[in-house]
């Protein structure tokens, strides 16, 4: 606000300065004209006595002149009205002429200070007025700037309780999101920055955890499992095969996790080409076909010949990602169903996973990308985000729809071919 | 330099420091909490600030002054006596208001009486009151405005809007700082002013009327008598300006601003000493004009002796300071009270009435807006002011002692009060003072009408829990 109530004060001085020396100069023309008709008046004043009445005479008459202001000295330089000495300090002379036949000068003086104090008197309203009109600007324009910047002052209140509370962040929301303007948009935006702030932090530390944890207990894990795939081959019991079998399999799961982690913290190189993508249903479906049968979950697939730009790996972890998210999440009981479905429009290539399980209300589907949000008993919380990591490096988009009761459909997109180079066939 | 220019100066630079602390006060009321009571976290020498600095106005320089010019000591005991006397209550009550969490008078009232009604009536009793009493402290700022800058009285009025309302959009903290700059302002200028009349009486440092009737006795000038008044009359008047003053919301709401009730009652105490010597050094300028000045009993009224004898015969360099103080005083009793109106009629008005519940923010928006209006209404009041600035405030006050007095004490001491017994209270102390005020009485009006008023409110719980069992 400050160029605005510079420029108001601006203004107003110069109006209140112009008002007053246009006040100062034309009283000051007034005054010398007075001046002026004053000793002309005299003059002809003189030159009418003077063939009626002596000199002397007429300096009698003029030795007590009315007008203090006025001085008059003979020919002979003797003073007949007024000073003797001439005036000083603060008297100006505003007029004077000798041209009378007797010869004397007659003079007219001005006191300044009294002058100048008259046109304060005479301009005390301008004065009053510009400088209650200068505090006005400054008073408006130090409120209107502070309800300007009051939204801002808000959101960096926010920001200092969130800095004070770093656990509890997510909690916070800036009202001014509900606004249209610019500040509406800095809301929002930092708002999603928390968000992804979250995420990106989480990544960090799981990127640094996975490459340790990689390193230390993958080599073990190895280990251990080759010594008891030994052991379970020389078990003669049923049950220390069964048991043999079951420790292989929970150090399958947490090599998997450790991949898992791995996958998604550590930026591994991306090898995007074009390929069938319906060969690529076909083959997850072969896979899933079985073990739904045997969850008794029905398993339908629709697929069109189609190509995809995208890495063929990459793409098939997301899909078992995706579809292992809905065997947890539908009814194993007959009446669960989900459905893996390919299309394509020849720029884009969508592969939509939908399922009838228990679905997601608005906070669930908000957060689901997020790593390790889950609401599974026996998942981690890294599946959909890992989607979402590997979707994002194949230059793709992850879209979701769930409601509570209603099931979720999720569908990836990619690119059906690239842009700068010719496309392979599988 | 020209005697005008130089008090321009003066309004000047007082405009701007004025402008600088509101600026930065703006910072401090964003909450109900902070625009109201300061979020309760004062320390001591704020409160004192603005304790006395909402206690001094324009009554008080102007009208008690000028009162001691026309009719000497005596008016101490029709004024001054009353308000320390009042005050003594508040220091008394300071700790039972503190322990209550409200942000208001009238919330307390209603709190306590567990009634809206009450809380809004009261509410609304009082936003009157202010703005009345706030018609004194504009005509005050605008005898001040018009002597300095040498304009007209309705002129100078309107410049009220640039300081009054400033200061108070700021909230509480704006007004607190505001009466630390016009406190310190005063107290300069009732000093020098006090030891130039001192110094023009030589001889006399303390005076009293036995030795102005003899001074100006001696300057050939005769004065009559003024009338005795009765001894009941000046008790009675205890119930005008005393009871009023420890009915008064501008007060209590300072208590309730401390930080904790030791602050609170070391404000009281420590305001009261430096008020006694105050009115020590008012009492002896009055009674030095007069000496001084005796003429101006013909032809000046009570409110406008100060300033016509400072600006016009005493000749000093020291008047513009002096008119400015005395604008100090008015806008920091202004301000407080315009302040209070804006958060009663927001906070115990607006928001009770509204059906639907009103946010912080909205409720801020709207003090503001209450005090523009407020501000507004008492300016254009004070187009045509009353003539004695000392007697009408009497009467405002009581008002408040009369409607005020026994909601405010009896909800805080008596245990057996009724939300029907304070409404009864509450009418009956408005309608006696109606009564009363048109009758002439031997004793001052607020007397009656607060016993009624206060026998009321005992009487009706009587009443109730007889009726009570007797079912």
């Amino acid at each position: 606000m400050l160029p605005f109530i510079t420029v108001g004060i601006l203004v107003v001085c110069a109006f209140c300065a112009i008002s007053v020396y246009n006040g100062y100069t034309e009283k000051l023309k007034d005054r010398k004209e007075y001046a002026r008709t004053t000793i002309r008046g005299m003059e002809a004043d003189i030159y009418y006595l003077q063939g009626k009445l002596s000199e002397e005479e007429i300096r009698q008459k003029y030795k007590f002149y009315r007008d203090p202001a006025v001085r008059i000295m003979a020919a002979d330089g003797t003073v007949i009205t007024g000073d003797e000495e001439i005036p000083g300090g603060n008297m100006e002379l505003l007029y004077a002429d000798s041209g009378n036949s007797l010869g004397w000068r007659l003079e007219y003086w001005m006191d300044k200070k009294s002058f100048e104090s008259a046109i304060l008197e005479e301009q005390n309203y301008v004065i009053v007025g510009a400088v209650a009109s200068l505090l006005i600007i400054v008073q408006v324009s130090v409120f209107l700037a502070w309800s300007l910047t009051k939204p801002i002052r808000s959101m960096s209140a926010a920001c200092r309780k969130i800095d004070e509370n770093k656990d509890g962040f997510r909690e916070y929301s800036f009202r001014e999101t509900e606004r249209n303007d610019e500040i509406g948009q800095l809301a929002r935006t930092f708002e999603n920055l928390l968000k992804n702030l979250d995420n990106y932090t989480k990544m960090e530390y799981t990127s640094r955890m996975s490459s340790a944890l990689a390193h230390e207990i993958k080599n073990p894990l190895a280990g251990i499992r080759s010594g008891i795939q030994v052991l379970g081959g020389r078990a003669v019991k049923e049950n220390e095969k069964f048991l043999c079998d079951s420790m292989l399999h929970e150090i399958d799961r947490v090599t998997g996790l450790i991949n898992d982690l791995f996958t998604l913290s550590v930026k591994k190189e991306n090898h995007r080409h074009v390929f069938r993508a319906d060969v690529l249903l076909r083959e997850v479906s072969a896979i899933y076909d079985r073990e739904c049968e045997q969850q008794k979950v029905i398993f339908e697939t629709e697929c069109e010949t189609c190509e995809i730009f995208a890495d063929e790996n990459e793409t098939r972890q997301m899909l078992y990602n995706l579809l292992t998210n809905s065997m947890r999440a539908v009814k194993r009981d007959g009446t669960g169903k989900i459905r893996l479905s390919l299309s394509s429009d020849g720029e884009k290539t969508v592969f939509c996973v939908t399922d009838n399980g228990k679905g997601m209300n608005e906070e669930e589907l908000k957060r689901a990308r997020e790593p390790f949000y889950t609401k599974s008993i026996n998942g981690v919380g890294l599946g959909l985000a890992i989607v979402n990591r590997l979707i994002e490096q194949n230059h793709g988009k992850m879209e979701m729809e769930s409601a509570p009761g209603c099931g979720t459909t999720v569908r990836l997109i990619f690119e059906s071919r690239d842009e700068h180079e010719e496309g392979t066939d599988r | 330099m020209n005697q005008v220019l130089i008090q321009l100066i003066y309004f000047v630079i007082y405009s701007v420091v004025f402008l600088v602390i509101g600026k930065l006060s703006f910072s401090e009321s964003d909450s109900l909490s902070k625009f109201f009571v300061g979020e309760r976290k004062n320390d001591e020498k704020r409160l004192f600030f603005t304790f006395v600095g909402t206690w001094v106005s324009a009554a008080t320089i102007l009208g008690f002054t000028g009162n001691v010019y026309h009719s000497g000591l005596s008016v101490i005991a029709s004024s001054v006596i009353p308000w320390f006397i009042g005050a003594g209550l508040l220091y008394l009550m300071t700790d039972r208001l503190y322990e209550n969490d409200v942000l208001s008078i009238p919330q307390l009232i209603g709190k306590k009486h567990h009634s809206k009604f009450l809380q809004t009536a009261s509410a609304i009793f009082m936003i009157c009151g202010y703005i009345f009493y706030l018609m004194i402290q504009i005509k005050g700022f605008g005898i001040a405005v018009s002597s300095l800058l040498n304009i007209n009285y309705k002129v100078a009025v309107f410049l009220v809007y640039l300081f009054i309302l400033y200061s108070s959009f700021g909230g509480f903290n704006s007004v607190t700082k505001s009466d630390c700059l016009n406190l310190i302002m005063l107290s300069v200028s009732i000093g020098v002013l006090y030891l130039v009349v001192v110094k023009n009486v030589p001889g006399h440092w303390f005076l009293t009327d036995q030795t102005v009737h003899e001074l100006i006795k001696s300057k050939g000038v005769f004065e009559n008598q003024t009338a005795e008044i009765g001894i009941f009359v000046y008790i009675s008047m205890f119930f005008g300006w005393g009871m009023g003053l420890a009915s008064n919301p501008q007060y209590m709401v300072r208590i309730l601003a401390a930080k904790d009730k030791k602050t609170a009652k070391h404000m009281i105490l420590h305001a009261l000493i430096f008020l006694c010597v105050l009115y020590f050094a008012l009492t002896q300028i009055g009674l030095g004009l007069r000496i001084l000045f005796p003429q101006l009993k013909n032809y000046c009224s009570a409110d406008d002796v100060f300033i016509y004898a400072v600006v016009n015969l005493m000749n000093t360099p020291f008047s513009g300071f002096f008119l400015i103080s005395v604008i100090g005083a008015c806008v920091s009793t202004a301000n407080s009270q315009l302040h209070l109106i804006g958060c009663m009629l927001s906070y115990d008005v607006a928001a009770q009435i509204i059906k639907k519940r009103l946010s912080e923010e909205q409720i801020l928006t709207l003090a503001r807006l209450f005090i523009f209006l407020g501000g507004t209404a008492a300016l254009l009041l004070s187009v045509n002011p009353p003539e004695d600035m000392l007697s009408f405030g009497a009467d405002i006050w009581g008002l408040f002692s009369a409607a005020l007095a026994p909601l405010i004490y009896g909800g805080l001491y008596w245990k057996r009060r009724s939300k029907a017994g304070a409404v009864g209270a509450f009418f009956t102390g408005l309608i006696c003072s109606a009564l009363f005020w048109k009758m002439e009485l031997q004793i001052y009006w607020a007397f009656p009408a607060t016993l009624c008023a206060a026998a009321v409110y005992v009487v009706i719980p009587m009443f109730e829990k007889k009726r009570g069992a007797e079912e």
